[in-house]
C-alpha cells in the first residue's frame, strides 16, 4: 500500500505491528516487574526511618569515625540504591520489551543491500 | 587565588561538555536510535535543569544546615521521586505521546472534562511551586545586593525584579526552553556545588569528625524572641525530652512525618507538569526509560554534594562566626539565622565576594531554568489544551502563543503577589526550610491529585473519564484542605501530617478513581490505546528508519 | 534436577558473615547479641525473597548445546581400571581418540609400543619405533590378518612383523582385534623389544575395554540420531493445512485489506523463517514465544474472534532455556483440537513461570476447549499414537524424554466440555 509520505515504500518488510493479545502479555509482564521494584523500594524507604525505632544502634552507633548507619545511608547509601534500582527495573523492563514484542531482528533490509545497485 | 583557578576550569569544563552534548541536526536521525548515549544523557541533564530549583539548590543544604539528619529527607524524597517515573510513567507516557498532561489524559479516557480538571490541576501545581521560586530570588536579593529600590524592603525587590524579568522573558518570547539550555543550566549547577565542595574539602574538612563533633552536642537554632535573637534547644520528635542531635533524627520529623514528608515527595515529581512535558521529547520510551535512570544518577551526585555542603556550612560557619564580623552579623551563637542564607555564606567564605556571586548566580540559573520549564508548561496548557482546543479551534499558531503568553504573565503576577504576602523569617521556626518546604506543597498536589490517575490511566484498563475527574477533585480537595488545617493548627501533633497530605490523599485519590471507573463505562477503543501506550511497534519502527537513513548516509559516504 | 539452592545456601552464609563483620567487628561499640541475630535473620528473609530476582535480567547468550562430556586427561596410565574409567574411546574410534588411548595405554605395559589401527590405517603409535610407525602409515600383513579373522594374532618373530626399517627395535606383536558389536573396526597391537610376548590375556581384556566403549559410542550417537531425526520430522512436518488455510486466508483479505494482508505476509515468512532457521535443540524462551505469537496471529486471522489467547509470562523465563518447538505444538493442539470444534471459540492461555529454588521451568498451556474424551487421554498417556494426533503428545514426550531422561514432567488433564490443560516442568537453564 502506498502512502502519500512514502516511507511505507522504503520500509518494505521492516514495518512493525502488534497484536493486542502481544501488547496486553508484555503489559502485564512489565506490570509485575515494576509492582516488584516499587515493593523493594517501597521496603527500603521505609526500613531507613523506621530500624530508628527498631534499633539504636542504626542511628548511635558509629560506623566511620562519626558517621552513623543511618547518616551514611541517608547521605549516600539511598541515591545508590535509587541508581542501582532504577538501572536494574530499566535494563529489566526494556529486555521484556525486546522479546516480548516484535521478532528478532529481520535480516531483510541487509539481504537487500546486496542487490541493491552500485 | 587557587579558588579562582579551579572556578575557570571547572567553567571550562562544563563549557566543553556543553559544546559535546550539543544535539547537532546532522545526527538527528542518530538521536532517534534508542541506545544514544548522546542523546539521553542531554535529555537527562535537561531534566535536571528544570528539577532542579532553588528547593534543591539553596533548600536542601539549608534543611540540612538547620536540621541534621530531618533535613535530609527532602533531598531523599526529591531524588526518590523518580524511581516511580521511572517505573510506572516514564516509557508509557512517552509512547502514548500526547504534548502535555492533560492532554495525555484527555485522550486516554477520551473524555473533555478530564482535560479542564487536569489543565486547572496543571495551572494550581505551577502557581504552588512558582511561588517559592519568588521567595527564593528575594532571598536572594536581600542578602547579595541588600538594599530595596524605591522604599521598597531588599525582599520585596528581589521578588518583584524576578517577576519583571519573568514577564520580560515571556514577551520576548525567550522561554522555549530549549533542551539545551537547561542541560547546559544544570551542567552550571553542578560544578558550582563540586567547586564549592572541593574548596571545602581542601580547607581540611572532615566529614566524619566534623560529624562527631556536630552531634556531640545537643542542636539549638535561634529563636527571636521579642527584640532579640537567643539559641533555643530543637525538641526531639522521636524521644521527647531527650535532647535533638544533628546526626540523628529527631530533629525535626516525628516517624509518621518522616514517611509523610518521603511519600509526598516521592509520589509528587510524577505529577509535575514540567518534567513530563520533558518525557514528550525523547525519542522513544526506552530511551525515556534510560534517560531517568541517569537523571536518578545525576541528581543523586547533586543531593550527595548538598547534604555535604550544609553539614560543612553548620561546622564551618560556626568556627569562623567569631573572626568575621560580617558572619556574626547574620548569627546567633555561630548560627545563621535564616537557613538559606547557608551555601551563599559559605561561597563568601571560601571563595570570597567572587564565591558569593557566583552562588547567587547558581541559585538565580537554578530559578529561572525552573521558572522556564514551569512557565513553559503554563503555556502549553492555556495555549494548547484550552485556547486552541475550547476557545479558538482555528487559531492561527501566534494567536495561540498570544494567548498562552497573556495567560502567564497573570500567573507571575498572581506568584508574586503570593510571595510577597510571605516573609521568610516569621515561617523559619516552623519549618527547617521555607523554600524547601513551599515547593512540598507543589509536590503535594501534584503526587495527590495527579500521580494516582496517572497511574491507575496507564496500568489499570478499566480507568474511566468520570473516575479520573472524581479522583482528581478528591485529591486535590483533601490534600489542600488538610494542608490548610495544618497551618492554621501549626506544629501540634499531627501538624506535620496535615502538611504533607499525600499519605491520605493519595489513596484516597485511588480509591475514589477505581470505584468511580467500576461504576462507568471505559473508552471504547481500549486495544488501540493500549497498542500505542504499551506497544512498541511505533518505537521499533522510528529506530528502523533511524538506521536504515543512517545506513544510507553511510553508503552515500563510501561512494563518495 | 539440578538445585538452585546452594549458592542460595552460600550467599546466606556470607551474609550471616558480613553481618558479623560489620556489627561486631567495625562497629564500636558492638551490637548486642539479640539485634544482631534480628538484622541477620532479616537479611536472609531478605535474600529468600529476593533470589528469584537474581536470575532474571538480560543475560549474555551461551551456547545452547549441552556441554559434550569431554575426555580428562588428568590420574592417567596409573591401572588398567583408569582405562575402564577414563573411556578416552567414547566419541568413536578417531585418531584423535586413538592417540590418546595409545598414549593412555602405553606406560601400562613396560618397554612396549602401542598402536591403534582402523581397518586400514594406523590411527596411533606410541612408544619405541614411533620415528617410523606413524599414524596414517597402510596397516601390516599381520594387522590384516586379525582384521579378517576377528581374532588374536601372535607374531613372535621380527621377520614377521613386516617392518622395512632394518633399525627397528621391535621383535614380538600382540594384535587384538576391536569390535563393535558383531563387526570388526581395527586392533590393538602391542609390541616388545625382548623378544617375549606380552601377556595375551592382557591385551584381550584391554581390547575387549576398548570394543564396549566403542560400542556405546555408537549406541550414543545412534540416539542423537533419532532425536535429531524426531526434530527434524517435526521441522518438516509443519502442517500442511495449516499453510493452505493460511494462504487462504489471506487471498481472501488481498482486496479488502490491503495491510493486513501485508501484516499476515510477514508474518508468515516469520513462521517459515523461524522453522528453518533453528538449529540445536535448545532456544530461548523469548525465542519460542516470538514463534508461537507468529502461529497465534496468524491462526488469529482465519479463525478471527473465535481463538482468544493470553499470555501470561514471568519476566525471568525469558530467558531460560526450552527445548526447542515444543510449546507451539502444544498451542497448535489446543486450538486445533480444543477450540475449532467449539462453535463460541475459546481462550488459549499460555502461562509460563520459573521456579528458582527447585530451578524449574513451567509451562502450561490451557484451553477452555470441547476437552478430550476420557478415553483418548488415557490413550495419549499411555503413549499410544493414532492417526489425526497430528504431531501428538507423543511426538513432544519422546523428544523430551531423549533431552532431559527422567528429569522432566508432562501431564495432562483434561474434562469434557471443560477444557484441556498441558503442564509441563523441565529443568531451568
Amino acid at each position: 500500500m502506498r502512502r502519500p509520505d512514502g516511507h511505507e515504500l522504503s520500509l518494505g518488510s521492516a514495518d512493525e505491528h502488534d497484536t493486542p493479545a502481544e501488547v496486553d502479555a508484555a503489559f502485564r509482564t512489565l506490570r509485575r516487574v515494576a509492582v516488584g521494584h516499587i515493593a523493594v523500594f517501597t521496603g527500603v524507604i521505609i526500613a531507613v526511618p523506621l530500624l530508628t525505632a527498631a534499633l539504636d544502634w542504626w542511628s548511635q552507633g558509629r560506623l566511620f569515625g562519626g558517621m552513623s548507619p543511618m547518616f551514611a545511608m541517608t547521605a549516600c547509601g539511598l541515591y545508590a540504591f535509587f541508581f542501582v534500582i532504577c538501572l536494574a527495573a530499566a535494563t529489566l523492563s526494556n529486555a521484556v520489551e525486546e522479546r516480548m514484542l516484535g521478532g528478532p531482528a529481520r535480516e531483510a533490509p541487509q539481504d537487500e543491500e546486496g542487490t541493491l545497485p552500485p | 587565588m587557587t579558588s579562582i583557578v579551579l572556578l575557570v576550569v571547572l567553567l571550562v569544563a562544563v563549557g566543553s561538555v556543553a559544546v559535546l552534548i550539543r544535539p547537532q541536526r546532522a545526527s538527528t536521525f542518530e538521536f532517534y536510535l534508542a541506545g544514544r548515549r548522546v542523546g539521553v544523557v542531554t535529555n537527562a541533564c535537561a531534566i535536571c535543569g528544570d528539577y532542579f530549583s532553588a528547593a534543591s539548590f539553596l533548600g536542601v543544604a539549608a534543611a540540612v544546615y538547620a536540621s541534621g539528619l530531618d533535613g535530609m529527607w527532602y533531598a531523599t524524597g526529591f531524588a526518590a521521586g523518580f524511581v516511580p517515573v521511572l517505573l510506572f510513567i516514564a516509557a508509557p507516557l512517552r509512547r502514548f505521546g500526547e504534548f502535555s498532561i492533560p492532554d495525555f489524559l484527555g485522550r486516554r479516557l477520551e473524555s473533555h472534562s478530564v482535560r479542564l480538571t487536569s489543565v486547572a490541576i496543571v495551572q494550581l501545581i505551577i502557581l504552588a511551586y512558582l511561588v517559592p521560586q519568588a521567595v527564593a530570588s528575594g532571598i536572594i536579593w536581600e542578602l547579595f545586593i541588600g538594599r530595596g529600590i524605591g522604599g521598597l524592603s531588599a525582599y520585596a525587590t528581589g521578588v518583584l525584579v524576578s517577576t519583571v524579568v519573568i514577564m520580560l522573558m515571556v514577551a520576548l518570547g525567550g522561554m522555549r526552553g530549549t533542551t539545551w539550555t537547561q542541560a547546559v543550566q544544570f551542567l552550571l549547577l553542578l560544578a558550582i556545588f563540586v567547586w564549592l565542595a572541593i574548596l571545602v574539602l581542601v580547607s581540611g574538612f572532615s566529614y566524619t569528625d566534623e560529624l562527631r563533633e556536630l552531634s556531640a552536642r545537643p542542636l539549638a537554632n535561634p529563636v527571636e524572641a521579642g527584640d532579640s535573637w537567643r539559641l533555643e534547644p530543637v525538641t526531639n520528635r522521636l524521644h521527647p525530652g531527650d535532647p535533638a542531635y544533628f546526626g540523628e533524627p529527631g530533629g525535626q520529623y516525628s516517624q509518621l512525618g518522616q514517611f509523610a514528608l518521603i511519600l509526598s515527595l516521592a509520589l509528587g515529581t510524577a505529577g509535575l507538569p514540567h518534567i513530563m512535558n520533558r518525557y514528550f521529547t525523547s525519542p522513544t520510551g526506552t530511551a525515556a526509560r534510560m534517560t531517568t535512570v541517569w537523571v536518578v544518577g545525576l541528581a543523586g551526585l547533586f543531593y550527595i554534594l548538598a547534604v555535604l555542603l550544609g553539614t560543612a556550612a553548620r561546622a564551618v560557619i560556626r568556627d569562623v562566626a567569631a573572626d568575621l564580623p560580617w558572619v556574626a552579623e547574620l548569627t546567633t551563637g555561630g548560627i545563621l539565622r535564616v537557613p538559606e542564607y547557608a551555601l551563599l555564606v559559605l561561597g563568601q567564605i571560601f571563595g570570597g565576594r567572587a564565591g558569593l556571586g557566583l552562588i547567587a548566580v547558581g541559585a538565580l540559573v537554578a530559578v529561572l531554568s525552573t521558572i522556564a520549564g514551569l512557565l513553559l508548561a503554563s503555556a502549553a496548557s492555556w495555549g494548547h489544551d484550552i485556547y486552541e482546543r475550547y476557545i479558538n479551534p482555528r487559531a492561527t499558531q501566534r494567536q495561540a502563543l498570544w494567548a498562552g503568553r497573556a495567560a502567564v504573565a497573570v500567573v507571575a503576577v498572581v506568584s508574586a503577589a503570593f510571595a510577597l504576602g510571605v516573609r521568610p523569617e516569621s515561617l523559619t521556626g516552623l519549618f527547617p526550610s521555607i523554600v524547601a518546604t513551599m515547593v512540598t506543597w507543589a509536590f503535594v498536589l501534584a503526587g495527590s491529585a495527579l500521580t494516582p490517575v496517572f497511574i491507575l490511566a496507564i496500568w489499570w484498563r478499566r480507568t474511566t473519564g468520570p473516575g479520573a475527574v472524581a479522583g482528581m477533585i478528591t485529591g486535590a480537595v483533601v490534600a489542600v484542605g488538610m494542608s490548610v488545617t495544618g497551618l492554621l493548627l501549626g506544629d501540634s501533633g499531627y501538624g506535620q501530617v496535615l502538611l504533607t497530605p499525600t499519605v491520605v490523599s493519595a489513596p484516597c485519590a485511588a480509591a475514589v478513581t477505581a470505584a468511580v471507573s467500576l461504576a462507568t463505562r471505559p473508552p471504547a477503543d481500549l486495544d488501540g490505546i493500549w497498542l500505542r501506550m504499551h506497544g512498541t511497534a511505533a518505537d521499533r519502527r522510528a529506530v528502523r528508519l533511524a538506521r536504515l537513513t543512517v545506513a544510507g548516509f553511510a553508503r552515500r559516504g563510501e561512494r563518495r | 534436577m539440578s538445585n538452585g539452592s546452594l549458592p542460595l545456601a552460600g550467599v546466606v552464609l556470607f551474609a550471616w558473615g558480613a553481618v558479623y563483620l560489620v556489627t561486631q567487628l567495625i562497629t564500636v561499640p558492638p551490637l548486642g547479641a539479640g539485634t544482631t541475630v534480628l538484622i541477620g535473620s532479616g537479611l536472609t528473609a531478605a535474600l529468600i525473597i529476593g533470589y528469584p530476582s537474581a536470575l532474571r535480567g538480560p543475560r549474555s547468550k551461551r551456547s545452547a548445546q549441552p556441554v559434550s562430556a569431554r575426555f580428562q586427561q588428568g590420574r592417567h596410565g596409573t591401572t588398567i581400571a583408569a582405562v575402564g574409567r577414563s573411556m578416552p574411546l567414547r566419541s568413536g574410534l578417531t585418531a584423535e581418540s586413538a592417540r590418546r588411548t595409545a598414549q593412555l595405554l602405553q606406560p601400562l605395559l613396560s618397554g612396549a609400543a602401542v598402536a591403534i589401527t582402523d581397518r586400514e590405517h594406523v590411527l596411533a603409535f606410541a612408544g619405541p619405533g614411533a620415528d617410523h610407525h606413524r599414524s596414517g602409515d597402510e596397516v601390516a600383513a599381520p594387522t590384516a590378518r586379525a582384521l579378517n579373522r576377528g581374532k588374536t594374532v601372535l607374531v613372535r618373530r621380527r621377520s614377521e612383523l613386516a617392518c622395512p626399517n632394518e633399525e627397528c627395535p621391535l621383535r614380538t606383536a600382540v594384535i587384538a582385534p576391536l569390535t563393535d558389536g558383531n563387526r570388526t573396526v581395527g586392533t590393538l597391537q602391542v609390541y616388545r623389544r625382548d623378544g617375549a610376548l606380552s601377556p595375551q590375556g592382557v591385551v584381550e581384556g584391554l581390547a575387549g575395554i576398548l570394543s564396549l566403549h566403542l560400542e556405546l559410542a555408537e549406541l550414543n550417537r545412534r540416539q542423537r540420531l533419532a532425536v535429531d531425526a524426531k526434530l527434524d520430522a517435526l521441522r518438516a512436518q509443519i502442517n500442511p493445512h495449516f499453510l493452505f488455510n493460511t494462504l487462504n486466508t489471506i487471498a481472501s483479505k488481498v482486496h479488502t485489506d490491503t495491510e493486513e494482508t501485508r501484516q499476515l505476509l510477514v508474518r508468515l515468512s516469520d513462521f517459515f523463517r523461524y522453522v528453518v532457521r533453528q538449529e540445536g535443540h535448545f532456544a530461548e524462551f523469548g525465542q519460542e514465544y516470538f514463534f508461537v505469537r507468529t502461529y497465534v496471529s496468524l491462526e488469529q486471522a482465519r479463525y478471527g474472534d473465535r481463538v482468544r489467547v493470553r499470555y501470561d509470562i514471568d519476566p525471568q523465563v525469558l530467558t531460560a532455556h526450552v527445548p526447542v518447538l515444543i510449546i507451539q505444538p502444544l498451542v497448535e493442539n489446543a486450538i486445533k483440537h480444543g477450540l475449532a470444534g467449539k462453535v463460541e471459540g475459546g481462550t488459549v492461555t499460555l502461562k509460563a513461570r520459573v521456579d528458582p529454588l527447585t530451578r524449574t521451568t513451567s509451562i502450561r498451556v490451557a484451553d477452555d476447549g470441547v476437552g478430550i474424551p476420557s478415553d483418548l487421554l488415557e490413550r495419549i498417556s499411555d503413549g499410544e499414537r493414532r492417526e489425526g494426533d497430528g504431531q501428538g503428545l507423543s511426538n513432544i514426550a519422546g523428544r523430551l524424554a531423549s533431552l532431559y531422561g527422567e528429569r522432566y514432567r508432562l501431564d495432562i488433564q483434561s474434562t469434557e466440555n471443560g477444557g484441556t490443560v498441558v503442564d509441563l516442568r523441565i529443568p531451568f537453564g
